[in-house]
């Protein structure tokens, strides 16, 4: 619990979270390399639908982390809801980035990859449609933090907004299964009945955890580089520096 | 186009996302710290 505590203290933040940041950039760095080599060159094309697939090893890690990253942004909004934690608001503003980086990534390497496959760039359908509402979140949240005054009724705005937005998250996942979409149905959680082939599905889940991997780091290194522009001028911080 | 054009823009595109956050400058609001209870 002591532990705990310290964590969310900026200062305790700040100080244990380097090199855990540095772990995370090279697994990153090395979970990915293998995957990209896996998926791109060692795996056999696809039955059906030829090299077009090796899409799927950026395509779905994005996906899956565009839905992670908001999760997280809407539990660190809870947090500083309730409990006022300035480390909390620090996260919130690290994650809004990220998470509209990958959602972005996921509905262009979606285009790319439904053009050749499908025939279209884009279909109004529920999967495509609630993960371009997932995009407009996250940038609504990052304006509405740019653009407000600083008050306790805006952090009040912000939080509430960033959960109301988890509604948005079931709505992604489950839209392959409530309506009939021209998406196809899930991969991922089916892990007992896989429906791809081990071959294609090891590289595929190096890449998820390589992405979550970039997530973590990139989560750290965004943090921190605020609490560095917001708090140099604190006593803690220049005791640290020298 | 063939499928090399496709999935060579994708994971270019993808650099670029992945790239894009560490650009983005933190948001600075100096007095935040005034709001929030454990501010030292």
């Amino acid at each position: 619990m002591l532990a705990l505590k310290s964590w969310i203290q900026v200062a305790h933040f700040y100080r244990l979270t380097r090199r855990p940041m540095h772990v995370l950039w090279l697994l990153a760095l090395l979970l990915g390399s293998y995957a990209l080599l896996d998926g791109l060159w060692w795996v056999p094309a696809d039955y059906q639908q030829g090299d077009a697939f090796r899409i799927i090893y950026i395509h779905v890690p994005a996906a899956f982390w565009s839905l992670g990253v908001y999760a997280a942004l809407g539990a660190v909004a809870a947090l500083h809801y309730i409990f006022h934690l300035r480390l909390a608001r620090y996260l919130l503003d690290a994650l809004a980035p990220i998470g509209a980086a990958l959602t972005a990534l996921a509905l262009i390497t979606g285009a790319i990859w439904g053009k050749p496959m499908w025939g279209t760039w884009w279909v109004w359908d529920a999967r495509l449609t609630s993960e371009l509402l997932l995009f407009f979140l996250y940038v609504a949240v990052m304006a509405l933090r740019a653009n407000l005054p600083v008050s306790p009724e805006s952090d009040k705005i912000v939080d509430l907004f960033s959960m109301i937005g988890l509604l948005n998250l079931p709505i992604i996942h489950f839209s392959v299964d409530w309506w009939h979409t021209l998406h196809q149905g899930p991969t991922l959680s089916r892990l007992a009945k896989p429906s791809m082939a081990p071959e294609m599905l090891y590289p595929l889940l190096a890449m998820i955890v390589a992405m979550g991997c970039y997530v973590g780091a990139m989560t750290l290194y965004r943090t921190r580089w605020a609490i560095a522009q917001t708090e140099h001028h604190k006593r803690w911080f220049q005791e640290m520096r020298t | 186009m063939n499928y090399a054009t496709y999935i060579t823009s994708a994971y270019l595109l993808g650099i670029l996302c992945l790239a894009w956050p560490f650009f983005v400058r933190p948001v600075l609001n100096q007095s935040q710290e005034r709001l929030d209870d454990d501010a030292r």
